[in-house]
């Protein structure tokens, strides 16, 4: 099963037919005000807007969730360790590492929608409309190509592992094992770059990768791009409101 | 009319000293299908790579079309009218959909938009996957994805075509699929292959291939019923000729009895 960012591109909501550039914009303005709440009122804010976008944006509750465990499990250490370290004493701590945690959800919660409710393929023609530099776009448009063809290669010499009777735990032959088969995986894809890269030259590639892709931005993406930015703005002033 | 592709003297080695390709003579000419056998790390998919400048090198000893390609400018020319099919389709296939790989080649190719929609559409059309231009590659089967690596070739609409083991991985119907395709396409193919099948139905010349150098080139049943020839590169006849030839023992023996 690949893990596809945009399986559920298909569906029809107001944010599915926002304009991907739009989408992109005003978005990432509401990203940069959630980054910037400084304040428990303006976090918790920020947490139910995200979640709002989610709810418009029709994505299953379900598929947001398990995708959220990876983020629970990398921002839950600021609710240890900075209650553990801030000068001001465990309370303090406790409610910066509160808001580190609410703010990092929001801003997750903020992206899934953000690029799960267009075509990946046009999301990265948005963002070279956008000015994002094409190279970098170019990077994470083979990055996604080629991550489930990383994943189904790890899995088959996972699956050649057991067969030959290997069972993962921490002892020295099993971590030998298992760095060996990091260490082929990358060698593999780094072999797999250089006939990708003849392949491009075969089909006439100079160093630019040309795109076709139609948008049309209408009165409904300004109505709804500048639904989202007084978001943004209505955000950042009762962000500013609470620290006065 | 002039050879399409003509070969003189030509050795490559790789940058760890292996010698590749070793003092290598061809000529091919318009309109023939030029099978090339040979067993593993006999040269056949570096001849392909070197024939269009993608070893890190200019190919002064190959001359494509009538151009010897003795700088950027020819080879990137030859690369516009030659069109290479490669072994695995995951290393070809490194667009996001299907059409924008179809279309990758007609773009680089400088072409308008609607040339390109028009390209893509009849690319699909020709390997039988109209309606997959939204499709994903990865989620593709075999089959389906070597078609859509033919399609981005055809898109180009190349006057030569290289296919590195066209049929490796695919089901019988799915290679099926693809003999037709090599069969409708008109122009010069050269294809490296194991499939010794393939070449009783595809080829008008078979080459063999072994440690570099040209050990035998002539027509199919010639090469591919010589058993010797075979044996000493590592090769074995193909099933269906040793049967046909073995029938043939027989009914020889039959009539002198």
């Amino acid at each position: 099963m690949h893990p596809e960012i945009d399986r559920f591109a298909h569906l029809q909501s107001p944010l599915h037919s926002l304009d991907p550039r739009v989408k992109i914009g005003v978005f990432t303005a509401f990203l940069v005000a959630t980054a910037l709440v400084r304040g428990p009122a303006g976090a918790a804010l920020a947490l139910a807007m995200a979640f709002s976008w989610l709810l418009l944006s029709r994505i299953p509750l379900g598929f947001t969730l398990r995708r959220l465990k990876a983020v629970i499990i990398f921002l839950a250490p600021f609710l240890i360790i900075l209650p553990l370290t801030h000068p001001g004493g465990w309370r303090p701590g406790l409610e910066r590492g509160a808001i580190v945690f609410v703010k990092g959800l929001a801003m997750v919660l903020t992206i899934i929608p953000m690029f799960g409710t267009t075509p990946f393929h046009a999301s990265m023609k948005a963002l070279t409309r956008l000015k994002v530099p094409a190279r970098l776009v170019t990077m994470i448009l083979f990055a996604y190509r080629y991550l489930f063809v990383f994943a189904d290669e790890n899995r088959t010499m996972q699956q050649a592992l057991k067969a030959r009777g290997f069972k993962p735990r921490s002892s020295r032959g099993a971590l030998s094992t298992l760095g060996s088969l990091v260490g082929l995986l990358v060698v593999r894809a780094f072999e797999r770059t250089d006939r990708i890269y003849q392949a491009m030259l075969a089909r006439g590639f100079k160093d630019r990768f040309g795109t076709f892709q139609e948008f049309a931005a209408g009165w409904p993406d300004a109505l709804k791009g500048g639904a989202i930015l007084l978001a943004a703005a209505i955000l950042t002033g009762v962000d500013r409101l609470w620290l006065k | 009319m002039a050879e399409v592709i003509r070969i003189q003297g030509l050795t490559f080695n790789y940058g760890n000293g292996t010698a590749a390709l070793k003092d290598l003579n061809l000529l091919v000419q318009p309109g023939e299908t030029v099978v090339f056998i040979g067993p593993n790390g006999a040269g056949k998919t570096t001849l392909f790579l070197y024939i269009l400048g993608l070893l890190h090198h200019v190919p002064h000893e190959v001359t494509v079309l009538g151009q010897p390609l003795t700088n950027h400018p020819a080879v990137d020319e030859a690369r516009r009218r030659v069109g290479l099919v490669f072994q695995n389709p995951d290393d070809q296939l490194f667009c996001t959909t299907v059409f924008d790989d179809v279309a990758f080649g007609p773009i680089n190719q400088g072409l308008t938009p609607e040339e390109v929609n028009g390209r893509v559409s009849r690319a699909l059309e020709a390997v039988g996957l109209e309606g997959y231009e939204r499709r994903v590659p990865h989620h593709l089967s075999g089959g389906e994805k070597r078609r859509v690596g033919l399609a981005g070739v055809f898109a180009m609409t190349p006057e030569v075509m290289l296919l590195d083991e066209p049929t490796s991985h695919l089901d019988p119907r799915g290679r099926r699929e693809v003999i037709r395709l090599l069969r409708d396409f008109s122009g010069t193919k050269l294809v490296a292959t194991h499939d010794f099948e393939l070449a009783l139905e595809v080829a008008t010349r078979v080459v063999l291939l072994h440690k570099g150098e040209i050990k035998a080139d002539g027509p199919p049943l010639e090469i591919l019923t010589n058993e010797s020839l075979l044996k000493a590169s590592g090769l074995e006849m193909p099933l269906v000729l040793r049967y046909f030839m073995k029938l043939q023992e027989t009914q020889s023996t039959d009539c002198t009895d």
